[in-house]
């Protein structure tokens, strides 16, 4: 999915279950996003079904790793999702069958699959160009130039409290470029009959 | 295919770790402010608490320092940007229509992107053309017309793993340059500058030699490092068994065997052979990991294993802090942790103009 080469760095900084997770699960954050926002009906409610899937992986890989991260991952969601359902009693059986079913489906459309490294930095570089102005040179001062928050402040002219949450804001927008992957492609949308939606 | 509405009642708790998003802020929030100058070892304690509270926090802070790791991409589509600018926006423009260029173009090659025939154009926007396309990597890889070799190398404070087809895994330090050539019967290296960790493929038939300065380190299936400081060359084995052979004198009049946990260094040609043990190897290539451990180490050179990472050097105004040891364990571009290290455990005054940092006397 990801070039090994970004892989095997990311594996020298994180240690053990961290990177573990970092190299085997949170690649496939695109994939999980958009597969959620394909069956779960309130788009607003998948950043914390997302998460809550994370916890899960990560607490059961605590004690084992998965041998198959991205199936765990998704028999993960899957399974969470039934849960929440069944405790909401709204689905049947049936449904979530048809649930799995969408798992081979999205693969097989998955971008990135064939997402090269150049288009991963295209994204980077895309995100990082939405980023405001003080924010965006914020970003270039500290991980392009490795300055320190404060060397950063100096170069804009600015005290290091007037760059406050800069770097916060911009390491979100980037996070979610490099492993939310939130551009639309690849998936048939609800118009093509897929998404599970109606009244009940 | 039954309609059905996945849609939890409402009111039921969907996460009961906490918002995703308002952990996602929290996150964002210690990541930021770890860099701070007045981070100290109480906000350590504290951040330590906010992680160890509950896994989210945990994830989404692993996450976003994957994340950062992973935008270390940036700063080669920024090649031959000078220091203390930021490219405008549009100058990513010619990065999107690299991206439309077909990924087979060019010869293949486990690691690198290589533009086969083009050679090494002269006109600084091609050559920024390239540097995007080869910032894929974190590398600049370009290729010989006329020669089987392929050179690898790394900017100033980024630290990069090259794959070779043979398997073998070569990972390159800061401000590194190397050439390879795989040949039937041997695979070359030259290091030109710089530190690589090399962890060899084994294949008896086919030994891996390292050229460099006038010495030669050959290995069959091990893994060592090589140094070089000029023409002055350091050599740490870690697994396995290397030989080294001088240039200087008939060939085999000057060559050493040398086991895990030896080092070899030469001073002025010759060949000093040390027995420093596993646990000194292993620390002295902790950089591979991104970090720089120290056991009473000299603040010279301390300051200059930093100054490896660093474009805007660190320099001593002071010969009489010469004498300070150094001990602990660092991120290699975080030098901040260690310039407060400094301040609080030693008389040092740190003065920062511009982007230059001296080191002073208290």
């Amino acid at each position: 999915m990801f070039d090994p080469l970004f892989l095997s760095i990311l594996s020298r900084m994180l240690q053990g279950l961290d990177r573990w997770f970092a190299t085997e699960v949170l690649p496939h954050e695109g994939l999980l996003q958009r597969y959620l926002l394909h069956v779960w009906r309130n788009p607003s409610e998948v950043p914390d079904l997302i998460q809550e899937v994370y916890v899960r992986v990560y607490e059961r890989a605590r004690d084992q790793r998965p041998q198959q991260p991205k199936a765990f991952l998704f028999a993960t969601a899957r399974n969470l999702m039934t849960d929440y359902l069944r405790k909401s009693r709204v689905v049947s059986i049936d449904t979530v069958q048809e649930v799995d079913g969408m798992e081979a489906l999205i693969d097989e459309m998955s971008p990135e699959r064939h997402a090269s490294a150049r288009e991963d930095l295209g994204r980077l570089a895309q995100a990082f160009d939405s980023l405001s102005d003080k924010c965006r040179d914020v970003i270039w001062f500290r991980r392009v130039e490795g300055l320190s928050q404060r060397e950063t402040a100096d170069c804009m002219g600015l005290k290091e409290d007037a760059i406050e949450s800069q770097l916060a804001r911009g390491i979100r927008t980037l996070a979610r470029a490099v492993f939310g992957a939130a551009h639309e492609t690849g998936l048939p949308s609800s118009k093509a009959g897929i998404r599970y939606e109606s009244e009940r | 295919m039954k309609p059905v509405c996945l849609r939890p009642k409402q009111g039921f708790d969907m996460s009961p770790n906490g918002r995703a998003e308002d952990i996602e802020a929290a996150a964002a929030a210690w990541f930021e402010r770890r860099e701070w100058s007045n981070w100290d070892s109480a906000a350590e304690q504290a951040l330590e608490t906010w992680l160890s509270e509950s896994t989210a926090h945990r994830i989404a802070f692993l996450r976003l320092e994957a994340a950062w790791e992973r935008a270390e991409r940036l700063k080669a589509i920024g090649a031959g940007v000078p220091p203390g600018r930021v490219p405008t926006r549009a100058s990513f423009g010619f990065m999107r229509a690299q991206a439309a260029i077909p990924a087979s173009e060019g010869p293949a090659m486990v690691s690198g992107v290589a533009h086969d025939k083009v050679g090494w154009p002269a006109g600084p926007k091609w050559a920024v053309g390239f540097f995007s396309v080869a910032a894929v990597l974190a590398l600049v890889v370009w290729y010989h017309t006329e020669a089987r070799w392929n050179a690898y190398g790394t900017p100033v404070g980024t630290i990069a793993p090259v794959v070779l087809a043979d398997g073998s895994r070569i990972t390159l330090d800061s401000n590194t340059r190397i050439e390879v050539a795989l040949d039937t019967d041997r695979r070359l290296v030259r290091l030109d500058q710089g530190e690589a960790l090399f962890d060899v493929a084994k294949d008896p038939m086919r030994p891996l030699i390292v050229e460099v300065a006038d010495k030669r380190v050959t290995a069959v299936g091990t893994e060592f490092s090589v140094r070089r400081d000029s023409d002055e060359i350091r050599v740490l084995v870690q697994e396995g068994r290397i030989r080294i052979d001088g240039g200087r004198g008939p060939a085999g009049a000057n060559t050493a065997e040398i086991d895990a946990g030896g080092e070899a260094s030469t001073r002025g040609g010759q060949i000093a052979i040390e027995r420093v043990g596993l646990t000194e190897v292993e620390r002295d290539l902790s950089w591979r990991e991104g970090y720089l451990e120290f056991h009473e180490t000299p603040l010279p050179q301390v300051v200059a294993e930093f100054n490896r990472y660093r474009v805007q050097r660190i320099e001593i105004d002071d010969p009489r802090l010469n004498a300070i040891r150094i001990g602990g364990r660092f991120r290699c571009t975080d030098v901040n942790a260690f310039l407060a290290l400094l301040e609080q455990g030693f008389p040092v005054a740190v003065t920062r103009n511009g982007t230059r940092v001296g080191l002073h006397r208290r």
